[in-house]
C-alpha cells in the first residue's frame, strides 16, 4: 500500500522532474541555436579564417638582373646569402621568450647581436603587418649560422631565409655608373606598393641599378605554404595556386671592361677627377670612371656595418658619392678654345689662316685692363694663326677672336656641341652645364649688381667662366671628330632576355645635334687638334702615338679654391674617322698637359692595343731604344 | 524470490547503456582523428583502455547487491574526500592530481561520487525548505567541506558542479525554484552591484518578495531579515571589494575570465580559435581527419577540453546537432527513470548524476562555442582522460545499478 503523503510526494517529485526535463532541452537548444549561428550563418566567414590561419604567402624572390660590359663580362652579379627573418604568426605568441632569449645572443667579440628595442620594433611591426616578415639578422655569418642552429627549437617563428644578394666583384669599379640597391625606403613605400614593392624589397638606388630598375627587377613569385599553430612549415598544399618568380632582365653596357679598368688605374686616388671615354660614331660610353671612388658592395652590408659605411661616405668631405663624370662641374678652360675657333671658321668671320693685330707678348691690352696670356715670360707666342693659337693654346689670340664674335655665335656653337645643357645619358641626377651670356650673367649676378661688360668676353672666349661636365666634354670632342654629328652618350647597348640572353631591346644610337660643317672646317679644325699632340710646341704631346693620328686640346682652368689650376684634357682618334673620343678633368692637379694628358694616353694605348693597332708598351718601348 | 533470465534482461537498460557506447565509439574516433600531430598520436588508444577500466568499474558499481551504496555512502564519501584534503594540504598551487604507484588521477573527480552518494543518502529522509533550516544544517556542511577543498585546488569548475549537484538536490528534496531564487539572492546582489540603478531596484523587489513569503508564513521573519541584509551587504562589500581590495591586475584578471575577448592574444586565443574551428566545419564538416584547426593545433587542449570543436570542425552541424541530440537522450532516459522510482535515495542519486553530466555538458560546449568563460571542465564521454572516463562510466554504473537493483 502507497500512503497518501507518499503518493502526493511521488506526484510532485514527477513534476520537479519534468521541470528538469524542459531545462535541459532549453539548455540544449540555445547551445543548438548557437551552433547555427556559427556553422550556417557565420560559416563562411570563419572557414576563410581557418584558411587563413593554416595557409601563408610566401614570395619567392626573383633573381635581378645582372650588368654586363658589352663583350658579357659580369659586373654586378647575385650571391645567395641567409637571412634569419621573423614570421608575424610564429612569434605571436612567445614575443616574451624569444626577446629573452635573443638579447643573449652574442658574436664572436661577445658583443650583443641584437638589443631588446631593435627586437621589440620588430616585433611591433611584424604585429601591424603580419604578412611581411621582418629581417632579425641579415646575411648571416657561419658562425651566427651555427648559433641559430642549435637554438632553432627555442625560437618558434626565427625563420631561414636565402636571399640573394648584390655583388660587384670589381669592387670600386665603375662604382658610380653600375650603382647600387637598397631597401626600398619607408617614405617611397607607399607609392611604390602599387608596383608590387613591399618591405624589405631592394630597389636601385643610384646608377644604371636606379635607371634601369624596371628591366633588371624581376617578379617575385608566390607560393602557398601551410602553417601550423607555431607558424612552423607544414607543407605546401596543393590545391592552391602558385606563381613562378619571373627574373629580372640584363643589362648589356657600352661600358668595355678591359678599358674602365685602365681608366680607374690611371685615375688616382688621391685626386678628385673624372675620365670619361666614349665612341663617338654612336655615343656608348667605353669607360667612365670618377673619384674618390665609392664600393657599391658596402650597400649591401648587413644593417649596422652598412649604416657605418654610410655615413662615413655621406660625411666625406671630397663628396665620394658625386658622380663627377655627370655631376661634376667645372670650367672648361682652354678646351673652350676648340669652340670659339669654330664659332670664328663657321660664321665665315675668320679664316684659319688669318692672324690678328695685336701679337701675344704675354698679355693683351683691352680698355684700361690688360690681360695677361698664360705664357708671360718669353720666348712669347707672338703672332700666330688658328694652327699655332691651338698648338700653343694662346690667350691673347682668343681674346681677339672673342671680341671679334661676340658671346652669341660663340655660346650657339658650344651648344650645339651638347654644352650647356645635359646630353641626356642614361644615368640619374645628371647636370646640365653652364655658357654665359650677357643675359645670363646679369641674372646669375643680380644680387651683386654686376652688369655685363665687353670686357667679360676676354674670359669667356678663353672658357674661365662656363661650367661643363667631363661627360660633355668628351661628347663635345666625340662631335668635333666627326665633322658631321654630336651623337648622345649612352651607357645601355641592350636589354637581354634572362638565361638565354637574346636581345629584347637595343639602344638606339640617337643624334644629339647634325652639324653641317663644310669639310674645309672640318679640316682645319681638326688639323689644330692634330698640332696640339704632333706639333713642335704641342701641349698634348703626351697623346702621340706611332702610326695613329690623335688630336686633342688641353687646359688648365684657374680654380678659386686652390693653388694648382684643374688639369683639362680632350682628345679623339683616329682623327680622320674617330672611334674614341676622351674627356679627363683633375681637380687641383696643375696643367692640363702634364698631368691629365698621360691618362688619357693611356686609355688610348689600351684602345688601340686591342684592336691591334698598336704594338705592345714593350715593343714600342724597344722601338723606341733602336731609334 | 524467483528471478528469470528475461528479468534481468528487461531490467537492464539496454537504451542507456547503448547511448554510452555510441558516445564513447564517437570520442574514439574523434582522437583518433586528431592522432596525426605526434604529441596526441596516443590518444586514443589510451581512451580505449580508460574505457575498458570504466567498463569493469561499471560492471563492479552494477551488480553490488542492493543496498550496499546506501550503508556504503557515508565510508565512500570519508574515503574519498580525504585525498583531496591531502593534495590541497600538500600542494602549492594548481595541483590537482595525485600519483599512486606511477598513476596519476584526479582526487576531485572521485570526491564528487561521494559527495553524491553522502547527500542523496542524508536527503533521502528529510524535507528540505527554506522555512525549515534545522535539517539543511548536515547537508550544507557535507557539501561545503569538499567544495572549499575543490575550490582551493584551484578547481573552480568542479566545484561548481559539486555545487551545483547540491542545488539540484535541494530542489528535488523540497526547494523552490523561489526559494534557491532567495538562496542565491546574495549572489546575483553581487553581480548587479556594478550597475546602481539595477542593484536598487532589485533590492526593493528583492525585499518585497522576502516581505511577502514571511507573510505567508512560508519564511521565518529571522531567515527573511538575514537574506534581506546579507543581499544588500553583498553588494555593498562586492563594490568595496572591487574598488579598494583588489588591485588592478587581479580586476584585470576576473574581467578577462568573465570576457576572454579582452586579451585576444592570450586566454581568448583559445575561444577565438574554437569559434573559428566550430564555424569553419559548416553545414556537414570539412570531412574525418580533414580539420585544419584541430591537426594544425590552432585549437589548444583540443583532446580534452576543446574535443567539441575538434567534432565541429570535421563533421559540421548535422555532426553536432546528433552528439548533442544522443546527450540529450541519455540524460532523458536517466531522468525519465525517476517517474517509476519511488525510492528516494535512487531518485537523489539519478538526479544528482544527471546533473554532473548535464552541467559538465552544457558547460563544456557552451564554452567551446564562445558563450561562456573557459573553466576547463571535459565533454562527458568525449574528452580524453582516465580519471573522467572512470568515474562517467561509474555513474553510469549507479545508473544502470539503481534501476537493475529494484527487487533485490
Amino acid at each position: 500500500m502507497i500512503g497518501a503523503s507518499e503518493q502526493s510526494d511521488q506526484i510532485e517529485r514527477n513534476e520537479r522532474t519534468w521541470i528538469l526535463i524542459v531545462l535541459l532541452c532549453v539548455a540544449f537548444l540555445v547551445l543548438a541555436g548557437r551552433l547555427a549561428w556559427l556553422q550556417i550563418v557565420q560559416g563562411d566567414m570563419l572557414l576563410r579564417e581557418s584558411e587563413a590561419n593554416r595557409l601563408r604567402e610566401d614570395p619567392v624572390q626573383a633573381p635581378r638582373g645582372l650588368l654586363v660590359d658589352r663583350e658579357g663580362r659580369a659586373l654586378v652579379q647575385n650571391r645567395p646569402s641567409r637571412n634569419l627573418v621573423i614570421d608575424p604568426a610564429g612569434v605571436r605568441r612567445h614575443e616574451k621568450e624569444l626577446l629573452a632569449l635573443l638579447v643573449q645572443f652574442q658574436d664572436a667579440e661577445g658583443n650583443q647581436l641584437f638589443d631588446s628595442t631593435f627586437i621589440k620594433r620588430l616585433f611591433r611591426q611584424a604585429r601591424l603587418t603580419p604578412s611581411q616578415r621582418p629581417v632579425l639578422l641579415e646575411d648571416a655569418s657561419p658562425e651566427e649560422m651555427a648559433l641559430f642552429a642549435e637554438n632553432q627549437y627555442r625560437l618558434p617563428g626565427i625563420l631561414l631565409e636565402v636571399a640573394m644578394r648584390r655583388e660587384y666583384p670589381y669592387g670600386t669599379l665603375a662604382g658610380h655608373v653600375l650603382g647600387y640597391t637598397g631597401e626600398v625606403p619607408e617614405e617611397r613605400l607607399e607609392s611604390l606598393q602599387t608596383q608590387g614593392y613591399r618591405l624589405g624589397d631592394l630597389i636601385g638606388q643610384m646608377g644604371l641599378e636606379q635607371q634601369y630598375e624596371s628591366d633588371l627587377r624581376g617578379k617575385d613569385g608566390i607560393r602557398w605554404i601551410e602553417v601550423d599553430a607555431k607558424g612552423r612549415i607544414v607543407g605546401v598544399p596543393d590545391d592552391m595556386p602558385s606563381t613562378e618568380p619571373v627574373p629580372g632582365k640584363h643589362v648589356r653596357t657600352t661600358i668595355d671592361l678591359d678599358l674602365q679598368k685602365v681608366a680607374e688605374e690611371a685615375l688616382p686616388d688621391s685626386l678628385n677627377g673624372s675620365v670619361v671615354a666614349l665612341d663617338p660614331r654612336t655615343g656608348e660610353i667605353l669607360a667612365m670612371a670618377s673619384s674618390p671612388r665609392i664600393d657599391p658592395n658596402i650597400f649591401a652590408l648587413p644593417g649596422r656595418r652598412r649604416a657605418r659605411e654610410w655615413a662615413k661616405l655621406a660625411l666625406d668631405s671630397r663628396r665620394p658619392l658625386n658622380n663627377r663624370a655627370i655631376q661634376g662641374l667645372y670650367e672648361p678652360g682652354s678646351t673652350f678654345k676648340l669652340v670659339t675657333s669654330l664659332a670664328g671658321l663657321l660664321t665665315g668671320q675668320w679664316g684659319a689662316h688669318a692672324r690678328f693685330p695685336a701679337t701675344c707678348r704675354g698679355g693683351f691690352r683691352f680698355g684700361a685692363r690688360y690681360q695677361r696670356c698664360w705664357l708671360d715670360k718669353p720666348p712669347y707666342h707672338g703672332n700666330l694663326d688658328m694652327y699655332g693659337a691651338l698648338t700653343q693654346s694662346c690667350d691673347v689670340y682668343y681674346y681677339q677672336l672673342g671680341l671679334l664674335l661676340g658671346m652669341e655665335p660663340i655660346n650657339s656653337t658650344a651648344a650645339t656641341l651638347g654644352l650647356g645643357s645635359k646630353t641626356g645619358v642614361d644615368l640619374p641626377n645628371e647636370k646640365p652645364g653652364l655658357l654665359v651670356d650677357s643675359a645670363i650673367h646679369e641674372r646669375r649676378n643680380k644680387r651683386l649688381g654686376w652688369k655685363w661688360a665687353r670686357g667679360l668676353i676676354l674670359n669667356l672666349a678663353i672658357g674661365q667662366g662656363q661650367l661643363v661636365t667631363p661627360l660633355q666634354l668628351a661628347t663635345m670632342v666625340g662631335g668635333i671628330a666627326n665633322g658631321d654629328r654630336v651623337m648622345r652618350p649612352h651607357l645601355m647597348k641592350a636589354v637581354l632576355e634572362p638565361e638565354s640572353n637574346r636581345i629584347l631591346r637595343e639602344s638606339e644610337n640617337n643624334v644629339l645635334h647634325a652639324l653641317d660643317w663644310s669639310p674645309k672646317i672640318v679640316d682645319a679644325i681638326h688639323g689644330g687638334m692634330d698640332s696640339v699632340v704632333n706639333g713642335m710646341r704641342g701641349t698634348g704631346r703626351a697623346v702621340r702615338l706611332p702610326g695613329i693620328r690623335v688630336g686633342a686640346k688641353t687646359g688648365s682652368a684657374e680654380n678659386p679654391h686652390g693653388e694648382k689650376t684643374h688639369a683639362l684634357f680632350v682628345c679623339a682618334a683616329p682623327m680622320d674617322s674617330a672611334e674614341i673620343a676622351i674627356g679627363v678633368i683633375l681637380e687641383n692637379a696643375g696643367g692640363g698637359g702634364a698631368v691629365a694628358g698621360p691618362i688619357a694616353a693611356k686609355l688610348l694605348k689600351q684602345y688601340f692595343h686591342k684592336t691591334g693597332r698598336l704594338p705592345p708598351d714593350s715593343v714600342l718601348a724597344a722601338q723606341k731604344g733602336r731609334r | 524470490m524467483n528471478r528469470s533470465q528475461d528479468d534481468l534482461k528487461a531490467r537492464f537498460d539496454t537504451l542507456l547503456f547503448g547511448l554510452v557506447c555510441v558516445l564513447g565509439c564517437i570520442s574514439v574516433a574523434l582522437l583518433y582523428s586528431i592522432s596525426s600531430a605526434p604529441q596526441q598520436a596516443e590518444y586514443w588508444k589510451k581512451q580505449i583502455l580508460w574505457y575498458g577500466i570504466g567498463l569493469g568499474a561499471m560492471v563492479g558499481v552494477t551488480i553490488l547487491p542492493r543496498r550496499f551504496w546506501y550503508q556504503a555512502s557515508y565510508f565512500l564519501y570519508g574515503i574519498l574526500i580525504l585525498p583531496l584534503a591531502f593534495v590541497s594540504a600538500s600542494a602549492k598551487g594548481a595541483e590537482r592530481w595525485f600519483a599512486l604507484g606511477g598513476f596519476h588521477f584526479q582526487p576531485s573527480e572521485f570526491a564528487k561520487l561521494g559527495v553524491l552518494l553522502a547527500l542523496a543518502r542524508l536527503f533521502s529522509d528529510r524535507r528540505v525548505g527554506l522555512n525549515n533550516l534545522k535539517p539543511l544544517v548536515a547537508p550544507f556542511v557535507m557539501f561545503f567541506v569538499p567544495f572549499i577543498l575543490i575550490l582551493k585546488q584551484p578547481n573552480l569548475s568542479t566545484a561548481l558542479s559539486v555545487a551545483m549537484v547540491f542545488t539540484t538536490m535541494l530542489f528535488w528534496s523540497g526547494f523552490t525554484i523561489l526559494d534557491l531564487l532567495i538562496l542565491a539572492s546574495p549572489l546575483i546582489s553581487v553581480g548587479l552591484s556594478f550597475e546602481f540603478t539595477w542593484w536598487a531596484v532589485y533590492n526593493i523587489l528583492a525585499w518585497f518578495v522576502l516581505f511577502q513569503r514571511w507573510r505567508m508564513s512560508r519564511l521565518s521573519g529571522k531567515v527573511a531579515v538575514v537574506f534581506g541584509l546579507s543581499i544588500l551587504m553583498a553588494g555593498l562589500v562586492s563594490q568595496i571589494a572591487w574598488n579598494q581590495v583588489l588591485k588592478p591586475h587581479q580586476r584585470s584578471r576576473i574581467l578577462t575570465f568573465l570576457d576572454p575577448t579582452r586579451d585576444p592574444a592570450g586566454a581568448g586565443y583559445q575561444v577565438l580559435q574554437s569559434q573559428v574551428a566550430i564555424g569553419s566545419g559548416g553545414l556537414t564538416g570539412k570531412g574525418f581527419g580533414q580539420g585544419s584547426q584541430s591537426n594544425l593545433q590552432f585549437l589548444p587542449e583540443e583532446h580534452t577540453d576543446f574535443i567539441f570543436a575538434v567534432l565541429s570542425e570535421q563533421f559540421g552541424f548535422v555532426g553536432c546537432v546528433v552528439v548533442l541530440g544522443l546527450l540529450l537522450a541519455f540524460l532523458i532516459r536517466c531522468l525519465q527513470m525517476c517517474f517509476d522510482e519511488s525510492d528516494r535515495f535512487r531518485n537523489l542519486v539519478i538526479v544528482g548524476a544527471v546533473t554532473i553530466f548535464s552541467f559538465h555538458t552544457i558547460v563544456n560546449v557552451a564554452m567551446t562555442l564562445g558563450l561562456m568563460p573557459v573553466t576547463g571542465l571535459p565533454l562527458p564521454f568525449l574528452s580524453y582522460g582516465g580519471s573522467f572516463v572512470i568515474t562517467c562510466m561509474i555513474l553510469v554504473g549507479f545508473l544502470l545499478h539503481m534501476r537493475l537493483g529494484d527487487d533485490r
